[in-house]
């Protein structure tokens, strides 16, 4: 996969740094022209793999291999649309590209520069064609500050990484900063922990940096254990850009004195491990890890740990277990981690996004960074924007951007055109929201106020066929099979809680339920352990804050308005849809349909099991659900 | 006459005996040869994984993710020398491997089906086809076939949340599932559903 590396011998000065900056800049910049090919997860799993190897069979056919360079980048964010191919400089857009395509992209737009109008993405509202991708709504309100590299480099070359001005905040860093310096520029930034708490970053250093240490032994760690449902984008900024939180750990190490990093990394992700890998094989045998990095006397190396699988190990303190060997379950937080965490010593934890923001604090300046976002909340945030979404994709935005220029202007609208119920932030910690609050800013702190958090950036859109109670429902038992059993009141109480939401969902017992649900969320809160404990009950409060009503109807009416509570839903079908095509008829594995062909057909309500297979073979829209 | 027909037929039966003890011999010291190479590649298998990593505590979860890998779960007694060879009490091993996710104590199928039940594709629908994977198998969730032809499984989050809903097989992850897809995945010729 690596396709340029042209040297093997160690760096030893910034100015030798920069002598071969420029000599990676020349190959790299050889050909403004270029063909970028998404090679995220999403596009390989829409088949980009294939593509790329027509564009090289293809470019070999045609003896273009040397004239025409083409890169297999990291995400691109528009998974929704993949595979996607861009023609740079232009950056001209194409969309769900396949093998097929491939010829016509290199003889006509590459060579003639010729537009080939059905591999452009279309608004769907007003059916136009956009050719450039920052002319797509999707694209155009972004702020890809962390993010926007990821289409320009390839993932496996440091040499990329270089040429579009790489390591060159380690080098200032090491040779112009004091580690002091270094603190104090990134609090002046007012970057804060990506990865869900909000913590001040620069304060997390300072302390752990002031932090007594008896052999002076301190860590940095990389939590790459990305385990919020609904949330990647970590996963793709590793896999997009590794080298970028490689730097961000050598600086942050740099202004904390520790020598040693590790990256806990998730093992679902194993596109991500091998980026990772590879760019710390390339930083090492280039001398940016290692003794005496740059020559400048600093040493600092970074280990990868694989994660067991387990939620909970992205709580600090059950993380740094796990990295033990022993069981990852937290403890409680009276000494914090960056005094005693891992094997005893001071250990400064961030997220992957965190540490890929640090290097351009350190080149462009606090102030930039600073320059965006609101009052508490500096510079941007990466989202993944996911579920009942048109656009769906990963979605970097100035702090402070309205959930609705983010849901319906980037996003572009519910999909299929149905009505907007909620949108869930923060992933299993965090909370509903309704249409009402479609206009609050997002940032760290007013998201807090209305029950929800920002947490890592999921964001997943649910419409009118989603049942909010199910919702809370399925994260509790998210949360029942992911707590770690150590405290009495997230173990017994998430359990009950389950319980208590089944019974809502199966519209049993009384309204009384919803205050007996009421009283055990405001337990948990208080008496849980960690903050997985502390925010259980979360999802359940929100919903209860925002759409009491549901859980009223399926205790009271026997109703469940989102069609998704089975013992309270019948499948039946609309007579002036259903033309008797026998489709819903033979699929219906309970024989629960009867019919003739070309005759409306009927669901027998008591052999109906309602698994919902009816409606998805159904082309005519004549299954209805209520 | 009688006599030498008699002693033919015991002749014979004798023939007949030694015939079998021979084979059985044969098979019994085949089968040991068997079971001293299979032994023997096993402890060589563990050997190469132990020796990745130094050899203490902090190992055992990356050697346990080595073990898994190799045999698709966790055997007892591969799990038994692995604790005399980092040192570790049985009952810890038995704890993390019981605690995280990524283990597997019972054997697992050919064919790894992993629905994903992350929120985005929850919202999606992925239930629905989590519970048609278990009508047309047999088996529940978490479950393995009889015949170790199929290993089923709901998973949290794969990370591809933007194909949702993701099933994954053997590794190899398929995006936007519909419930018609199913039968292809069992390799069945034709699914009752496909259409």
């Amino acid at each position: 996969m690596s396709e340029t590396t042209t040297m093997t011998r160690k760096i030893n000065s910034p100015a030798e740094l920069e002598a071969f900056r420029k000599q990676c800049s020349t190959v790299y910049f050889a050909k403004e022209k270029f063909i970028s090919v998404c090679g995220g997860t999403g596009c390989r799993g829409g088949g980009c793999l294939k593509v790329t190897e027509a564009f090289r069979n293809i470019l070999d056919k045609l003896g273009l291999t040397d004239k025409v360079p083409l890169r297999l980048t990291g995400c691109h964010g528009f998974c929704e649309r993949g595979p996607l191919v861009v023609i740079y400089p232009e950056k001209i857009f194409y969309q769900k590209v396949k093998s097929s395509d491939v010829e016509a992209i290199i003889t006509d737009t590459y060579l003639e520069g010729k537009i080939i109008d059905k591999l452009l993405y279309r608004d769907p509202v007003t059916k136009e064609a956009i050719v450039h991708e920052y002319d797509i709504p999707f694209y155009k309100k972004q702020m890809q500050n962390v993010f926007g590299s990821n289409g320009k480099i390839n993932p496996y070359s440091i040499d990329d990484y270089i040429a579009i001005g790489g390591y060159s905040a380690l080098t200032k860093v090491l040779f112009n900063m004091q580690p002091e310096g270094v603190i104090d520029e990134v609090r002046k930034s007012g970057l804060r922990g990506c990865g869900g708490g909000g913590f001040v970053t620069a304060r997390k250093w300072a302390s752990c940096r002031n932090a007594a240490s008896e052999d002076g032994v301190r860590y940095v760690i990389c939590n790459a254990d990305e385990g919020d449902p609904g949330a990647f984008m970590d996963r793709s900024i590793m896999e997009g850009n590794p080298n970028a939180v490689i730097e961000g750990m050598i600086i942050g190490a740099y202004a904390i004195g520790s020598h040693q990093g590790y990256v806990y990394i998730r093992r679902e992700y194993p596109l991500a491990l091998d980026t990772l890998t590879k760019a710390l094989m390339q930083a090492r045998e280039y001398g940016f890890l290692g003794d005496d990095i740059l020559g400048s006397g600093f040493d600092f190396r970074i280990g990868i740990n694989r994660g067991g699988g387990a939620f909970v190990c992205g709580e600090s303190t059950a993380l740094m277990a796990s990295m033990e060997g022993k069981v990852g379950e937290p403890r409680a937080k009276y000494t914090h981690t960056t005094d005693k965490g891992l094997w005893g010593k001071p250990t400064n934890l961030n997220n992957v996004e965190t540490w890929a923001n640090v290097p351009n604090i350190i080149n462009k300046g606090a102030d930039w960074f600073a320059a965006v976002g609101t009052k508490k909340s500096k510079g941007t945030k990466i989202f993944s924007l996911v579920g009942k979404v048109n656009n769906t994709g990963l979605v970097e935005a100035p702090m402070g951007m309205t959930l609705r220029e983010i849901i319906f202007d980037i996003g572009g609208g519910v999909k299929d055109g149905r009505k907007f119920k909620a949108v869930q932030t923060g992933g299993p910690s965090g909370g509903m929201l309704p249409e009402s609050l479609l206009d609050l800013p997002v940032d760290f702190d007013s998201l807090t106020e209305v029950g929800s958090m920002m947490g890592s950036g999921g964001m997943i859109v649910m419409d009118d066929r989603n049942c909010m109670v199910d919702m809370a429902k399925y994260y509790i038992h998210f949360l029942l099979e992911e707590s770690c059993g150590k405290c009495v009141p997230c173990r017994e109480g998430l359990t009950q809680m389950h319980y208590l939401l089944e019974k809502v969902c199966a519209g049993e017992g009384g309204l009384e339920v919803i205050k007996q649900i009421e009283r055990l969320g405001s337990v948990m809160c208080v008496a849980s352990l960690c903050g997985l404990g502390k925010s259980a009950a979360n999802p359940v409060l929100s919903t209860l804050r925002y759409f009491r009503e549901e859980y009223e109807e399926h205790l009271r009416d026997k109703k469940c308005r989102g069609g998704v509570c089975k013992p309270l839903i019948t499948y039946s079908v609309i007579p002036e849809n259903c033309n008797g095509c026998y489709v819903c008829f033979r699929n219906c594995p309970e024989q629960a349909i009867t019919g003739k062909k070309q005759e409306v057909h009927f669901i027998h309500e008591d052999k109906c099991t309602r698994c919902g297979i009816c409606m998805a073979v159904c082309k005519f829209e004549a299954i209805a659900v209520a | 006459m009688t006599c030498l027909l008699q002693k033919a037929k015991v002749l014979l039966a004798f023939k007949s005996y030694i015939i079998y003890q021979v084979s059985y011999i044969i098979y019994q010291v085949s089968y040991i040869i068997y079971q001293l190479r299979t032994m023997d590649n096993q402890n060589n298998k563990l050997a190469t994984i132990l020796s990745r990593y130094p050899k203490e505590e902090s190992s055992l979860i990356m050697v346990l993710q080595d073990i898994q890998e190799e045999y698709r779960y966790l055997p007892q007694e591969v799990l038994v020398q692995t604790a005399e060879a980092l040192g570790i009490a049985q009952a810890k091993i038995f704890g993390v491997a019981t605690f995280f996710k990524a283990f597997s104590l019972k054997r697992r199928g050919e064919k790894v089906i992993q629905v994903c039940t992350g929120t985005a594709c929850h919202v999606r629908g992925s239930r629905l086809i989590l519970e048609k994977f278990e009508r047309e198998t047999g088996i529940k969730a978490g479950e393995t076939s009889g015949d170790l032809k199929y290993t089923l499984e709901g998973v949290n989050c794969v990370g591809a949340c933007a194909l949702g809903p993701v099933v994954v097989v053997n590794e190899e992850m398929q995006g936007n599932f519909t419930m018609q897809k199913t039968g292809k995945v069992l390799g069945k010729s034709r699914s009752k559903d496909d259409e």
